[in-house]
């Protein structure tokens, strides 16, 4: 048996939200620690990396292990139906051939049961190796989703140049180029709205402008986004899911291959 | 004195037409400056661009391990399904057989 809810069914409507883009199916790992997703998108080019943890759930019970492969737009659609204040439930049998979304309404006059049938998915599952970043950025995430947007009016790409002294971003493209600046800041008395680096090395990397605007969308489940970049080493771009867990993004930085070679 | 458009309207006819498009032309203003608002103070909308030529795949950059097949049907109903395949899967098996029978015949 596995059941698995959730006061703030807002929570996993803004998740679904942050991979739908990315994902159209997904493996759900299910044990005693928590929920795990790990999915790349079709064209594998970035990873996308889940992990809500079992004691941020209001109530949580996995008796065996399972891993539930699930349409992701499926999903999406199904909690579109939940309300903002509705209880959202997940509730499975051990050999699941499909899970039961449970939607409660607050004064508890209203249940609404939506059944989703599983599918069986063949999944890679990637080792992600430990890195030792050179930069480090914590910004404002609303901050990163305005310059994502805003710079890909520009081109196909953004680089992201970091030093101790803050993060610049440019791009450059048929109409010109842009640049811009956010300088570390000095007193961090109001942590949301703070840009902190922490850098070991200066690094300077360039994203696809694409996968970027995607991964921004995970933007309404945190203030903040944490940045973590090294030369020839995919960005992890992360933001905190409450005190549940988080939600992290991986994306190959250009690589020159003159340097490769 | 300058003429306007309205100076040639019959007063009757602006006394009973303005209400109506006063109602109409400023709601349509403060929806659009309601929405402005709540994207984050505007900004450009996002503009859809191609995967850049240059862009490595994440499997170039991470440990691949064994694939695994997500099975959540029952080890019964697993047996029978296997069983229906191996069956069903191997058409070509089934005909060498056959013709390896009719040779030995």
């Amino acid at each position: 048996m596995f059941e698995a809810r959730l006061i703030q069914s807002a929570i996993l409507k803004k998740v679904l939200d942050a991979v739908k883009d990315l994902l159209t199916e997904a493996t759900f790992e299910c044990s005693d620690s928590g929920i795990q997703v790990q999915a790349m998108d079709n064209a594998h080019v970035s990873l996308v990396s889940l992990n809500l943890r079992s004691d941020g759930f209001d109530k949580y019970r996995c008796d065996r292990n399972l891993s539930m492969g699930m349409s992701i737009s499926c999903m999406s659609k199904i909690l579109r139906c939940a309300g903002a204040e509705d209880t959202v439930t997940l509730r499975a049998v051990d050999n699941p051939e499909s899970i039961v979304f449970i939607f409660e309404s607050p004064n508890k006059d209203k249940l609404a049961e939506y059944e989703m049938k599983l599918i069986n998915m063949d999944q890679e599952h990637l080792g992600i190796p430990e890195t030792s970043y050179s930069c480090v950025v914590k910004m404002p995430s609303a901050e990163f989703t305005r310059i994502c947007r805003d710079l890909s009016q520009f081109g196909e790409s953004i680089t992201f140049a970091c030093t101790k002294e803050g993060i610049k971003f440019s791009a450059t493209g048929d109409y010109g180029s842009a640049n811009i600046k956010l300088a570390q800041t000095a007193d961090a008395d109001n942590e949301e709205e703070a840009v902190i680096v922490n850098m070991q090395e200066p690094v300077k990397l360039t994203f696809s402008c694409r996968y970027l605007n995607c991964f921004v969308k995970a933007g309404p489940l945190c203030n903040q986004v944490q940045l973590s970049m090294s030369d020839d080493v995919p960005l992890v771009c992360e933001y905190k899911i409450g005190d549940i867990g988080h939600i992290r993004y991986y994306l190959a930085p250009k690589i020159d291959d003159e340097e490769e070679n | 004195m300058v003429r306007t458009k309205a100076d040639r309207v019959p007063s009757k006819a602006v006394a009973s037409k303005a209400p109506r498009k006063g109602t109409g032309t400023p709601g349509r203003k403060n929806n659009a400056r309601k929405n402005v608002g709540k994207s984050h103070g505007g900004g450009n909308p996002y503009h859809p661009r191609e995967t850049p030529e240059w862009q490595k795949p994440i499997t170039s950059f991470m440990n691949t391990s064994s694939k695994t097949t997500t099975s959540n049907a029952s080890p019964e109903k697993e047996k029978i399904e296997n069983q229906a395949t191996s069956n069903c899967a191997d058409p070509n098996t089934e005909e060498s057989a056959a013709e390896e029978d009719s040779e030995t015949d």
